[in-house]
């Protein structure tokens, strides 16, 4: 027990008022009488309430003095110290909010639910003159309620806490509450949380069994205390990861990957059935068996998709976190690429042309030709193929082909060969390069037109001697694509399959259509999206038009808050879903239980403040005294 | 319990100057009934001497043998003489003994001594019978009677030698007492009449409405008794039955015992001249001569036999 303001029990000096006057009080005056009788006609309550009268002295005495000792103890601020809650001046909530917080238990209660319920509970046993302050996290910490003394206020603040269905991420945000903390030592950080801060790899992965009390090195003056409110078994089978990209070359067509998992401490292997449907139609089923811990990934080809919403979901018994086991995402509206091929009037190379005009015939593709004359051109391309001539004025902004280049030009440093040099092989630079795809390097020759500089961003790809002969990169945010070769002189490239491929390689790469943002707006819930415009369609989870939701845009960024599908008001559309390896594989309250589940659950009745039970008790005396000398007519 | 009366000499109760002042009421007494003498009628009973008192025009009925006709033959008017009777009587004094007589307050055992002391010294000089009693549970076998002014230190003795205490059983008392109807008695009772109820007293005061004679009730009575200055709480203890009673005694409650205690003497002097008994208060603080003037004064024969 302790007393915050002891200053007051100088006023217990007061009780020496009731003693002294207990001590010296008025004996009851003994008379003696000649007769009783005419006293015995006297009212029969007074004779009755003699003997409450003999009590009454000693119990008086004992209400007023416990009445004057309370009341003393209450302005004192008399506390109980069940822990050592009141030996700080700050306590920091480090309250969990990321998507496994929302797994229910048997009884329905969210993990988030009975931390805010089991906070509530511990706070009324602090102290009121300790400040605490509230910190939510899940991918990043946001400090719901700074440093107060004002207990309601932080209460009213816990309690507008929601489980997001975003990762949780808690370095950053134990490194928030140690800054808070360290503003006004001593501090403690309460880590509330379903799983206890990560220890450090030295430690977990060495020979040392007994992990450290405290997971991170703290200053001095600032402790760490942790409640784990995992479950004691859970299991949950997730989706990890997805990618989709475009075949290369095909038209819709894409390549999906997807990763599926199970968490660790699940108790036994879990049987799972994956779906995978586009625009509602079922495309692909899997049922694969997971042990705990395991990932596994998946491919799927689409055939077909343009603007449709591919769905893939997952399927099992006993999983307890449904966040994490669907995906949605509006596969992209495919555009056929628009090039524009300048070349020479009197100069256009029948091979070049045929190259052009076969990817053109897939159908993703457009091209539109012109002569020098036509440049700067009036529409607007995707790409730029300037095949044996290069404008005066280099155009940074499109992507450019480069096909036997003249002269010099922008970023370009060439020097036309006076006379063509053949070559029967080329050396490979970047065989993984995405120009290379699917191009057998081994059977090219060609016929060298000029030499070019490789500085600034430009990558050989081939090389004819010591010179290259294909390059690619990027130069101040430009693709640019060099062929230092005439495909009309070369010998046998022309002829071979790999001349259109290279083509098509070059123009897909430059536009970056093969991994360009409409085919990627896929976030994790928690990232950052970049957009545009004034306003944002969420559609819920199910795709159900009742669960669309329109929230204005506050600058080029928006946080990936929720998982659904979204679309801006300028047409950019995307999707939001957990995709966490990390929370995805939730973890089950271990057979020690972990942290300090006495420090926060241990219940001993009383403790903290005792001003309630003081002013409680203050109430029972006064009621019992008003009874005895009311109810009992003792004047 | 008895208390040995605390007298040890009977000079407390009866002193010269007491004395003296017992002689000047005797003669105030003889003077008022020398003024008041006309009207008087004097006792029908006989006796042993007669002396002429008065005449008296005659009227029907009157004995024809009291017809003076001496004055009958001067004035021709018929006129009967009137005798005085002298005529011994039996003075009875009881004086209640219990222990409410002498605690808490002694100055009733001092009143009540007195005043019998001094009556009887009246009847004594009054050459009548005195018999003292005294009363408590039941009354006491009497000395004989007493007679004769040599007899004073007798009842000196007796009174110093009362014991005080007990109880008071008023109602058996009094259907004891049986005094003799062959000599006009004269009874006084000197008492503060406190039963073991507060109607104890009028039942007793019945059977003394039985006694022949004059009946004297003198009810002495402490002034604390009629007006209790206590407040608060207080514990009250009987002095004749030891019984205590613990209570709060607050204003109101002394209003209601004072009103209690009139009620009280209220009732006993109503129920005494139902019965034609006279009834005296004496409180103890009021001027003993006063008092016992007015006694004497009120018609006794006691008082007109001086």
């Amino acid at each position: 027990m302790q007393f915050l303001n002891p200053g007051f029990l100088w006023w217990l000096l007061l009780g020496i008022v009731p003693v002294m006057l207990y001590l010296f009080r008025r004996r009851s005056k003994r008379v003696r009488v000649s007769t009783l009788v005419f006293f015995k006609t006297l009212a029969q309550e007074h004779q009755e309430s003699a003997w409450l009268r003999r009590i009454k002295k000693w119990v008086s005495f004992l209400l007023t003095i416990a009445l004057l000792v309370l009341s003393v103890f209450v302005l004192s601020r008399l506390i109980v110290k069940q822990d050592d809650a009141d030996q700080y001046r700050t306590v920091i909530l480090l309250l969990d909010r990321s998507a496994s917080m929302a797994v229910q238990d048997e009884s329905g209660e969210s993990r988030m639910d009975a931390a805010k319920r089991l906070l509530t509970e511990r706070l009324k046993k602090v102290p009121e003159e300790v400040g605490v302050a509230l910190i939510a996290y899940d991918v990043r910490p946001e400090v719901l309620q700074a440093r107060t003394l004002k207990r309601r206020e932080l209460l009213s603040r816990l309690d507008t806490v929601r489980s997001r269905p975003i990762p949780g991420r808690t370095d950053t945000a134990l490194e928030a509450a140690r800054m808070l903390a360290g503003l006004e030592p001593p501090a403690a950080i309460w880590h509330v949380s379903d799983q206890l801060l990560p220890r450090p790899e030295s430690l977990v992965g060495g020979e040392t069994t007994d992990l450290p009390d405290t997971p991170v090195a703290l200053p001095d003056g600032i402790a760490l205390r942790e409640l784990n409110l995992a479950l004691p078994e859970i299991s949950n089978a997730g989706i990890t990861a997805l990618q989709l990209r475009p075949v290369p070359l095909e038209h819709s067509r894409y390549d999906a990957y997807v990763e599926i998992a199970l968490n660790t401490d699940a108790p036994d292997a879990l049987a799972v059935r994956l779906n995978v449907s586009v625009g509602g139609i079922p495309s692909q089923l899997r049922e694969v068996e997971l042990a705990p811990g395991e990932k596994k990934g998946l491919t799927f080809r689409l055939d077909g998709a343009s603007d449709q919403i591919l769905r893939v979901w997952l399927e099992s018994d006993n999983d307890l976190f449904p966040l994490d086991d669907q995906v949605l995402l509006p596969l992209p509206e495919v555009r056929p690429i628009v090039a524009a091929w300048i070349r020479p009037d009197a100069g256009e190379d029948p091979y070049t042309r045929l190259a052009l005009s076969s990817i053109q015939e897939s159908g993703s593709f457009e091209l539109l030709k012109g002569g020098p004359s036509a440049w700067p051109l009036r529409e607007k391309v995707d790409a730029v193929i300037f095949d044996g001539w290069l404008p005066p004025e280099w155009p940074a902004d499109i992507p450019a082909v480069v096909i036997n280049p003249p002269a010099s030009s922008g970023p370009l440093l060439v020097r036309k060969l006076d006379a063509a040099v053949p070559y029967g092989s080329v050396g490979v630079g970047n065989e993984d390069h995405p120009v290379l795809f699917r191009i057998s390097s081994s059977r090219v020759a060609v016929t060298q037109t000029a030499v070019f500089e490789t500085q600034g961003g430009l990558e050989p790809l081939w090389t004819a001697g010591r010179e290259p002969v294909l390059a690619a990169g990027e130069i101040n945010g430009q693709r640019i694509v060099v062929m230092a070769f005439s495909p009309g002189l070369s010998e046998r490239l022309p002829l071979t399959a790999s001349f259109p491929l290279l083509m098509g390689n070059s123009l897909f790469w430059c536009v970056g259509r093969e991994d360009g943002p409409e085919s990627n707006r896929l976030f994790s819930t928690g990232e950052l999206a970049p957009v545009s415009g004034e306003s944002i369609l969420w559609t819920g989870p199910a795709g159900n038009e009742g669960r669309k939701q329109r929230a204005p845009l506050h600058g080029d960024v928006v946080e990936m808050d929720r998982i659904g599908m979204w679309e801006t008001d300028t047409g950019v559309r995307g999707a939001s879903h957990l995709l966490s390896v990390s929370e995805s594989d939730i973890r089950a309250l271990g057979p020690d239980g972990g942290g300090d589940p006495d420090y926060f659950l241990a219940d001993s009745g009383i403790a903290g403040n005792l001003k309630a039970w003081l002013l409680g008790a203050l109430s029972v005396i006064l009621l019992l005294e008003s009874w005895l000398f009311h109810r009992h007519a003792v004047y | 319990m008895s208390t040995p009366s605390p007298t040890s000499s009977g000079e407390e109760l009866f002193d010269a100057e007491f004395l003296d002042r017992l002689r000047a009421l005797f003669l105030r007494l003889r003077k008022r009934k020398q003024l008041r003498r006309k009207g008087l009628q004097s006792s029908p009973a006989t006796g042993f001497t007669r002396e002429f008192k008065d005449f008296r025009h005659y009227t029907p009925r009157d004995d024809f043998r009291s017809i003076d006709w001496r004055l009958y033959a001067r004035l021709d008017r018929l006129f009967i003489r009137l005798y005085e009777e002298i005529q011994e009587f039996h003075v009875h004094i009881i004086v209640d003994t219990s222990g409410s007589m002498i605690e808490p307050f002694g100055e009733k055992r001092l009143t009540s001594l007195k005043l019998a002391v001094a009556l009887a010294y009246m009847g004594l000089v009054g050459h009548h019978r005195v018999s003292l009693y005294s009363i408590g549970e039941s009354i006491s076998d009497p000395p004989p009677p007493m007679k004769g002014q040599g007899s004073f230190q007798r009842v000196l003795d007796f009174a110093r030698d009362l014991s005080y205490g007990g109880l008071t059983d008023l109602s058996r008392c009094f259907q004891e007492f049986q005094p003799g109807r062959r000599r006009y008695g004269i009874t006084f009772v000197i008492s503060d009449l406190y039963g073991r109820d507060i109607n104890e007293a009028h039942e007793a005061v019945r059977h003394a409405g039985a006694w022949p004679g004059e009946v004297h009730f003198i009810q002495v009575f402490h002034p604390w008794e009629e007006k209790p200055d206590v407040e608060g709480e207080i514990e009250l203890y009987d002095v004749e039955t030891q019984e205590h009673r613990r209570l709060w005694f607050t204003p109101r409650d002394r209003e209601r015992y004072e009103a209690t205690y009139q009620e009280f003497l209220h009732d006993i002097e109503k129920t005494c001249q139902a019965r034609q008994i006279d009834y005296q208060r004496w409180r103890t603080d009021y001027p003993f001569d006063e008092l016992f003037l007015d006694l004497l004064s009120r018609g006794s024969a006691l008082a007109g036999h001086g």
